[in-house]
């Protein structure tokens, strides 16, 4: 615990009725560069905003060295923030921008002076203290940004997707740069971005953060080889991801046959997701391969090329090899028992509100639930819950109920969002008004489709939310 | 586009420029400059002359430069803050507040005065409620029509200054330890500053010129505006228009013009100064 720097305890956050972090709890230690990773929406600014204070979560603790700041305001957190605009004082120049954190802490001027002095000399922009901040490059003035934050010595510099205005070139050197800095002053650093390979590059830690939950927590070549879930394994590089099943402790099958692998610890005939990255595949002639497919394109991509091939069951298969096979061609293909990556289906995570009588609310309607697999025996009437549903567990009803479902049928509306082919099965996610449920199907459907979809009352799983001081004192 | 073509897409501005805003003020410069007698016209510097050697005159405009500076100050008094606190309203109320400013705006502006006037007449009920002490007449009456006037004409470009202010920088300010006070002078007030620029010469100068107030609120007092407004009507003579009234706008005009042109720079010099923060 002493190690920790930040301590989030179950953090919710809505913005009307869409809740952005869902009973989220993290820990950062002193000194490490953590990365908040995920695709827009995710919650991951919304994270640093409740660190920096800018937010207050609408239940949950922050604890700051042990200390609970959750109602401090911002002005009076030893933290500092590089906007992702840079945000620089156009009426000041560089050096009262730099200074004005330091003036507000009364520093004698002399002081003040060596400190920004120090502060630019960092960021390698000496002699700009009489320049304005519009007469900088986006990536200088992203530096002054950065020396007016560490100027103040902060012990965690907060970075909401700092080098996302810069192009491509300089975005690179400033990755190297920041990664150099975070070591140099040993200011923990936590960053924020959508981009992977900047949160590989850089970070000690990689949080991956999807609908306000928290996905995978790991190091970085952790994140890559061991994604826990298809979406930590999508977000994270090029991958195949496919359904399969788990015969037996290393052997598993998918893509209509077996395979050994390395994974062991599931169930017998446990659904699975599998992931083979692209470079993974090695490309052999037909009768070598483990499974054979027809080459339908091949682009250069610097490096290596990148092949769609499609097996005969119809799944389009991502190779990268460094050489290339013409579209057209039958290939072979083999996959090594360690590039094999078997992941547990993620849950469809919800919030509910218990409503009593073995009946949740799980916002669009309520619905029943058995009360044996639940965790407690009661809830109190409208409790915040969580919600598990796995998604091979939800149908697609093939057609409309002849009555407009009521509460109990477990039978909800949605429209097809997302539709996605996995060699076997289909994933697509179902909007259902401020919902968004995960289901797996054999059943085709088209995107924009409203479908209803039943929610058996066996499957629905639920637990209690624990409480923060119970969580507080596992930790320690 | 060729150049010619460009010039021809243009003239209608040009005649437009030229018929309401060239024409006017050479005429004014004739009426300075000319008699119109019934023997034929004179061109004299003489009125020009008078109107800037005249006491009467020099403290007509003194005085009336003292009213719109004093109303002015007042303005931004009140303006400044309700500019802002309007900033911080939500955005429905804020737009049913910025209406509630400008619905006196859509009656006219001599009714609105005379509104005014019934509050603080003999009848009027602020009269009554100070003890029978009447406002009219009195210098402060004229300062009250003044900001009653002219006080939205400076909120409403300072409170659209305001909401243009980054969200972030406030962030930023608070961020790097500021509290309420340090935002407010290092983020707020130095951001809205041309606001406050095109607020105060939307005040100043029609404060300057303005004769119904005075002449309404305080009838005691010669301003510049109720001068040139005698010389132009009651007391223009049977031959025609009195050209010291002539003269007079002529003088004036440059006046209110020397005083924009140095308020501009002074905002220009603290857009390029260093010190835009002092704690």
């Amino acid at each position: 615990m002493s190690s920790h720097i930040i301590d989030l305890f179950n953090i919710t956050k809505s913005y009307g009725d869409t809740e952005v972090i869902k009973d989220l709890s993290l820990y950062i230690r002193k000194n490490e560069f953590l990365t908040l990773l995920g695709p827009s929406g995710c919650g991951k600014t919304t994270t640093l905003r409740i660190i920096s204070g800018f937010e207050k979560p609408d239940s949950g603790k922050v604890f700051f060295n042990g200390e609970d700041i959750t109602d401090l305001p911002p002005h009076k957190r030893k933290v500092n923030t590089v906007f992702q605009k840079y945000s620089l004082f156009p009426n000041m120049n560089i050096y009262e921008n730099i200074a004005f954190g330091l003036k507000i802490k009364k520093l004698p001027e002399q002081e003040i002076k060596k400190k920004v002095k120090a502060a630019l000399e960092l960021v390698e922009l000496s002699g700009f203290e009489r320049r304005k901040p519009d007469s900088l490059s986006g990536g200088q003035q992203q530096r002054i940004a950065i020396a007016r934050a560490i100027v103040n010595e902060p012990e965690i510099l907060l970075l909401d997707e700092p080098l996302g205005a810069l192009d491509l070139k300089l975005r690179k050197e400033m990755q190297v740069e920041l990664k150099a800095l975070q070591k140099k002053t040993g200011i923990t650093f936590v960053y924020v971005t959508h981009d992977q390979e900047e949160a590989l590059t850089m970070s000690d830690t990689i949080v991956v953060m999807n609908q306000g939950v928290i996905q995978q927590i790991g190091i970085p070549t952790q994140i890559y080889n061991e994604p826990v879930n298809a979406f930590v394994a999508r977000f994270i590089g090029d991958s195949n991801i496919l359904s399969g099943v788990m015969i037996k402790d290393y052997l598993c099958e998918f893509a209509g046959r077996q395979f050994e692998c390395a994974d062991r610890g599931f169930e017998k005939d446990e659904d699975v997701d599998v992931v083979v990255r692209p470079e993974d595949i090695k490309v052999v002639s037909p009768a070598d391969g483990m499974i054979t497919g027809t080459v339908v394109s091949a682009l250069f991509k610097g490096v290596h090329y990148e092949m769609i091939v499609v097996s005969p069951d119809g799944f389009r298969w991502k190779v990268h090899s460094t050489e290339i096979t013409e579209p057209g061609v039958e290939i072979g293909m083999v996959i090594k028992p360690f590039d094999i990556q078997i992941m547990k289906i993620p849950y469809n995570i919800l919030t509910g509100w218990a409503l009593g009588g073995e009946m949740v609310d799980i916002g669009p309607v309520n619905v029943k639930y058995l009360a044996k697999n639940s965790n407690a025996e009661e809830f109190d009437n409208e409790e915040t819950v969580n919600v598990y549903i796995l998604p091979q567990d939800i149908d697609i009803l093939t057609s409309a109920p002849e009555t407009e479902p009521k509460d109990g049928d477990n039978v909800i509306k949605g429209e097809v969002e997302t539709f996605r082919y996995k060699g076997d099965d289909y994933e697509i996610t179902v909007k259902c008004s401020e919902l968004s449920l995960l289901v797996h199907t054999y059943d085709k459907v088209k995107i924009g489709q409203m479908i209803y979809l039943h929610i058996p009352e066996e499957s629905i799983r639920i637990r209690k939310r624990e409480e923060v001081v119970e969580i507080n004192d596992q930790g320690n | 586009m060729t150049r010619a073509t460009k010039i021809l897409k243009n003239i209608p501005l040009y005649v437009w420029i030229l018929m309401f805003t060239i024409v006017p003020l050479l005429m004014i410069l004739v009426y300075a400059v000319f008699e119109f007698r019934p023997d034929g016209v004179r061109f004299t510097l003489e009125h020009l002359k008078n109107v800037v050697t005249n006491g009467d005159y020099i403290r007509a405009l003194l005085v009336s430069l003292n009213y719109a500076f004093i109303s002015t100050v007042v303005c931004l008094v009140l303006g400044f803050p309700l500019a802002y606190l309007l900033t911080r309203l939500g955005e429905r109320m804020r737009s049913f507040v910025s209406m509630l400013l400008l619905l006196p705006m859509w009656m006219n502006f001599i009714i609105r005065t005379y509104a005014m006037l019934s509050l603080i007449d003999e009848q009027g009920i602020v009269t009554k409620l100070m003890g029978g002490f009447m406002l009219k007449g009195t210098d402060a009456a004229i300062i009250i029509g003044m900001v009653y006037n002219y006080l939205p004409f400076l909120v409403l470009p300072i409170y659209t200054s305001m909401l243009k202010i980054d969200r972030s920088l406030v962030e930023a300010a608070q961020d790097l330890g500021g509290n309420a006070f340090h935002v407010f002078k290092g983020v707020i007030i130095p951001l809205s500053l041309p606001g406050v620029v095109s607020g105060i010469t939307m005040v100043f100068v029609p404060c300057v010129t303005t004769f119904v107030i005075p002449q309404l609120m305080n009838n005691n007092v010669w301003t510049i505006g109720k001068l040139i407004e005698y010389k132009f009507n009651s007391g223009a003579s049977s031959t025609g228009v009195d050209p010291e009234g002539g003269a007079l706008s002529f003088i004036l005009m440059i006046l209110v013009f020397i005083c924009m042109s140095v308020f501009n720079l002074i905002d220009k010099d603290e857009e390029n100064a260093a010190g835009g923060l002092t704690l």
